[in-house]
């Protein structure tokens, strides 16, 4: 199944893009994609407790299973003045 | 004493006199430096009923053993005072290069009481004081005012901490600004030094800062250099490094930290996805930014120059809004215009405006004029909708002119504000009438405890566990069963780190125990956690106590109910969550050892030592 992804400006940096897509097999959850997106681009290191993936407009848990054409925009949050 | 330089100032504005003190060693070793160490002596100087915008309140500008030494993140140093807001303890940190300069010029602090009659200004050349006479500067802006002491004092290297026209008019949302970009904001300090007619504190230091061990510091800085650039957080640090704490504008918005319509709206379902992402900061950046810099010793640079020349509000040269200030002219008000957001900080910085505070009355008073508590004829005509960002600039214009019955109203802040029109209270978000900074406790609940109960209230940059569970998407994290001990811990870490003069994204790149590892390579003492422990919750306390000091009772804290979910919201990231605030709240004093109802207790405070001038005080 193809999921789109979106980064916000933290990881798009380190990627050099924000949006593209990724095939996972059907069943995926939010964390093998995360494992996922680390293991292809080793410069993208979201694999991490506070990295946070929202889907249509939701906080969406470690073991969140994905649907085939969801878009997941994937974060890193932090506090600042 | 290494990583201080040994000697405290205290001006009396009242009859243009000083004195310098030694700073004392049992001191230093219960309260570290900066606020705790500032804690200690304004508990003693300022009477019970003092007025804050009297003479009789103490203005403190104060450092710590890292602030003026090699270590890096060492750029901090913070403003004292009893709030006229809260009418109790007020702390407010900048960082730049005023600090470093004035350890630098050879005092650890200054410390300002009485007033003057006429406007005058404080100037530190290497250990040498000097009160001129300001009546020429009065008036003048913050930048106005910089160039102008550089070229009477004849030294381009100077710093100063300076009041605009907010300071000057007793603008209870008033900061103290330095280096043109950086601000002391919070808490109504700007006011304070405004009625002591004290227009800038000027420093010039050339000064050394002995340390104990300058090896081990640079091992230190080696260590911290190195984990920056390989370490775990390397990517997301190099990403703040370009765009600086508006690197979060747009993902905060989409998790829901920063608040949206006043408190009331939800992310993306009320900013939508395109306005958030006009808010972007790549896309900001590519427009504006002509250059980056640095505060004193720090290896990151998260500051900005932008340069906005054509538009609606052109500006010229100015510094980047940071992420509270984008939150603030932004989400919280619903507008997407970058420019906007721009003109306001500018406006905001020149004439000495905390932005937090000055956004957050924009946005209560757009809900009161939206709801027909203010109108037309009362804004001067400004039409303050939602989304407006025309009318936002033309009414932070107003407040920043001070002339009009309207700008009058909005300097007061929104709870000054509420309370001068007899309406509009049921809007205001703030905790004992300090506007909430943009941390979504409904994200991160960890921040309600801590903008309840800290000393000085509503405070995004004092200990917790806000930033713990703001950055984890686990919904265990509103379960507030064992939070207590956790919160404590946290909470004298960043007592630690604050009274060091650390900045507090030093703590962010992944050097475990950062600060304990820099203040024992300066200072030669451990700061492994028992002693930070004992430390921070020293100081900690004691602020606590002054606020208690000063009828300030533990009760009167409430947080705005929109904060904590109350009612919560009905759609979006933070749908249906309500915090268990007072489960937190709970568990903090039970944790620290307090009475229920927050009131310290003799045994616990006995423990920490350094505290029986406030147990015998307190009549504890």
């Amino acid at each position: 199944m193809k999921i789109y992804i979106k980064l916000s400006a933290s990881y798009s940096a380190a990627r050099g893009i924000d949006d593209f897509s990724i095939d996972l097999p059907e069943n995926s959850t939010v964390d093998l994609l995360l494992k996922k997106l680390s293991e292809d681009y080793s410069n993208l290191n979201v694999d991490r407790k506070e990295t946070m993936v929202v889907i249509n407009d939701k906080i969406m848990s470690r073991n969140r299973i994905l649907n085939d054409g969801e878009k997941a925009t994937i974060f890193h949050l932090f506090a600042g003045g | 004493m290494n990583g201080y330089s040994g000697k405290l100032l205290f001006v009396d504005l009242t009859t243009h006199s000083f004195t310098v003190r030694k700073l004392s060693e049992d001191l230093t070793e219960k309260f570290i430096g900066g606020y705790g160490i500032a804690a200690k002596i304004l508990y003693e100087m300022i009477s019970r009923n003092a007025d804050p915008l009297g003479p009789e309140n103490v203005l403190g500008f104060v450092t710590g053993p890292l602030t003026g030494t090699s270590a890096l993140f060492s750029g901090r140093y913070t403003v004292v005072c009893k709030s006229p807001v809260t009418g109790g303890w007020n702390d407010s940190n900048s960082g730049g290069f005023f600090g470093p300069e004035l350890k630098k010029s050879g005092y650890d602090g200054v410390f300002f009481k009485g007033a003057s009659v006429k406007p005058v200004y404080l100037w530190i050349n290497d250990g040498s004081v000097e009160i001129r006479d300001a009546d020429h500067l009065w008036g003048k802006d913050i930048i106005e005012t910089e160039k102008q002491l550089k070229e009477e004092l004849g030294e381009k290297k100077l710093r100063a901490a300076i009041i605009g026209s907010a300071g000057e008019n007793l603008s209870l949302i008033a900061s103290i600004m330095n280096d043109e970009h950086r601000a002391a904001g919070r808490g109504g300090c700007g006011a304070v030094m405004g009625s002591k007619k004290l227009k800038a504190i000027v420093v010039r230091g050339t000064g050394k800062i002995e340390v104990a061990d300058p090896e081990h510091l640079k091992k230190i800085n080696s260590e911290i250099l190195d984990t920056i650039k390989n370490g775990a957080m390397s990517q997301m640090t190099s990403a703040f490094a370009t765009y600086g704490t508006t690197l979060f504008n747009y993902s905060s918005a989409i998790s829901g930290d920063t608040a949206v319509k006043n408190w009331g709206g939800s992310g993306l379902a009320d900013m939508g996805e395109k306005s958030a992402k006009n808010l972007d900061t790549a896309t900001i950046d590519a427009k504006y930014r002509v250059k980056k810099y640095a505060c004193s010793n720090c290896p990151v640079g998260c500051g900005a120059i932008y340069e906005y020349k054509e538009g609606k509000w052109p500006v010229g040269m100015t510094g980047r809004p940071e992420y509270e200030t984008a939150g603030v002219f932004g989400a919280l008000i619903l507008n997407s215009d970058p420019e906007v957001i721009i003109k306001c900080n500018h406006l905001c910085n020149i004439h000495g405006f905390d932005t937090i505070s000055a956004g957050g009355t924009i946005a209560w008073a757009i809900e009161c004029f939206e709801n027909g508590i203010l109108t037309a004829d009362e804004t001067d005509g400004i039409k303050l909708n939602w989304g407006n960002g025309e009318a936002v600039v033309q009414a932070v214009q107003a407040m920043s002119d001070i002339k009009t019955d309207f700008g009058r109203l909005l300097a007061l802040g929104s709870e000054a504000a509420a309370a001068k029109i007899g309406k509009g209270s049921e809007f205001l978000q703030n905790v004992r009438g300090i506007e909430l900074p943009m941390h979504d406790p409904r994200l991160g609940p960890g921040f309600a405890r801590t903008y309840a109960i800290d000393p000085t209230p509503a405070r995004h940059v004092k200990g917790g566990l806000g930033f713990m569970h703001m950055m984890t998407p686990d919904a265990s994290k509103y379960n507030t069963e064992g939070t207590g001990q956790m919160d404590i811990v946290s909470t004298a870490n960043a007592e630690v780190l604050n009274t060091s003069g650390l900045c507090q994204f030093g703590d962010t790149v992944g050097v475990e125990n950062i600060t304990g590892k820099l203040l024992n390579a300066v200072t030669g003492r451990k700061f492994e956690q028992d002693e930070k422990l004992a430390a921070g919750l020293r100081i900690f306390s004691l602020r606590y106590a002054f606020n208690l000091r000063h009828g300030l009772k533990p009760s009167d804290s409430r947080l705005p109910p929109r904060s904590v979910g109350n009612p919560p919201l009905k759609e979006g990231p933070l749908k249906d969550i309500t915090v268990d605030h007072k489960g937190l709240i709970a568990n903090f004093y039970n944790a620290i050892g307090w009475k229920a109802d927050g009131m310290p207790v003799k045994e616990t405070l006995e423990k920490l030592g350094g505290l029986e001038e406030i147990i015998n005080d307190l009549n504890l």
